[in-house]
């Protein structure tokens, strides 16, 4: 992989421009190549304070990673999102899963179930994470796609539930059906009942195939 | 009585979302987004009383995008605009759809307040909906089957999201 092909995240304006720099180049010697990573089950990875150890033993730095990922959202709080429109933050964020695989939703999950990031941002995530063809993620992003459903944002909760609906996969009608039991608010509500009745009808047969 | 529509994101219009900062009566900014206007102007189509015409613009919009997408949207009472004040004249839209343009006209001369009120208003009165994806890819595979415009005029970029229409189109008898 080379140093084009990854997401420009940083500002080039950034007072960490410098900073940014020497992170990508440590991240890059550090990296594993992006077949490796696919073959790595994000369940086994074992987290050693700054570094993900794969079977391998080669390590990329989760710290590194990490940065990567908060520069995408905390540069995206400026974008305008439009329906049908992709964005830099859209761009970025595909690029970088698929090229970090199981370490990039590492990275994802907690920025995006914290609650704290930027709720358009995460909202936009989540339908990014719906989207995205890419086999290697496929349960980890239905996973983060069914726990967006818990958030306290509803345009959290609605961004989740685009993303379901375009992953269109029937293993998200339990949870689905559970927070339509939770919504409170009704046009909300209305929409999750609207991707059920998709999930449970599927007749269209247009589903991503699970990205296959 | 006709109706006007906006493209909007539902999820920034949510009526019954608890915000506790949020006094009595006023609305949250982020709505505004979806009124974001360009020399004072803002784009509305036309939609007729019994909605017959809804579909129609729904695709077209639809396929004037980089991505296959649901499709959320404001439909009010025209009259909510001459109540705010603000002018409307008739202007050709530029869709793929040659008769969805003709139904399309321009808001004009929008100050800032007027702006805010219709937010309000549309807030208030409008309806707010949203066709799944699922929907609007029929709507844009009836449009296709019906001529309104040329498949060549779909803006999508993703070869998934063709092979998603071509495959429905290929099952309609």
């Amino acid at each position: 992989m080379s140093l084009h092909n990854l997401p420009n995240v940083f500002s080039p304006t950034d007072s960490n421009v410098a900073t940014s720099d020497l992170l990508i180049e440590s991240l890059f010697k550090k990296a594993l190549p992006v077949t490796q990573y696919q073959n790595i089950d994000a369940r086994t990875v074992n987290y050693n304070e700054a570094s993900i150890e794969s079977s391998t033993t080669e390590s990329v730095s989760a710290n590194l990673l990490s940065a990567q990922a908060n520069s995408i959202f905390i540069n995206a709080k400026e974008e305008v999102f439009e329906d049908g429109m992709e964005s830099n933050f859209s761009r970025n964020l595909s690029k970088f899963i698929v090229s970090f695989g199981h370490s990039a939703m590492e990275t994802i999950i907690p920025i995006v179930l914290s609650e704290r990031a930027n709720t358009e941002v995460v909202s936009e995530a989540f339908r990014v994470l719906g989207r995205l063809v890419h086999a290697t993620t496929y349960r980890e992003r239905l996973w983060l796609l069914e726990r967006g459903l818990y958030s306290a944002s509803a345009r959290v909760r609605d961004g989740s539930l685009l993303g379901l609906e375009i992953l269109n996969d029937s293993l998200a009608i339990p949870p689905l059906k559970a927070a339509i039991n939770r919504e409170r608010i009704p046009e909300l509500r209305q929409d999750m009942e609207q991707v059920v009745s998709q999930l449970e009808g599927n007749k269209d047969d247009v589903s991503a195939k699970k990205n296959s | 009585m006709t109706f006007l529509l906006r493209k909007i994101r539902k999820n920034r219009w949510y009526k019954t979302e608890p915000i506790d900062w949020l006094l009595d009566g006023e609305l949250q900014a982020d709505p505004l987004g979806d009124l974001a206007t360009k020399s004072n102007e803002l784009s509305v189509y036309h939609v007729v009383a019994d909605e017959s015409n809804l579909d129609r613009i729904i695709a077209s919009l639809a396929v004037n995008v980089e991505q296959l997408s649901h499709v959320d949207f404001a439909i009010f009472d025209e009259k909510i605009i001459s109540d705010v004040g603000i002018k409307m004249k008739e202007s050709e839209g530029d869709l793929p759809d040659e008769q969805v343009n003709k139904w399309h006209s321009d808001l004009y001369e929008i100050s800032a307040v007027k702006l805010l009120t219709l937010a309000k208003e549309i807030n208030d009165k409008a309806k707010i909906e949203r066709r799944s994806f699922m929907q609007v890819l029929n709507m844009v595979a009836n449009s296709l089957n019906n001529n309104y415009f040329d498949r060549s005029r779909i803006k999508w970029t993703s070869q998934t999201d063709l092979d998603k229409l071509d495959k429905l189109l290929a099952g309609r008898p």
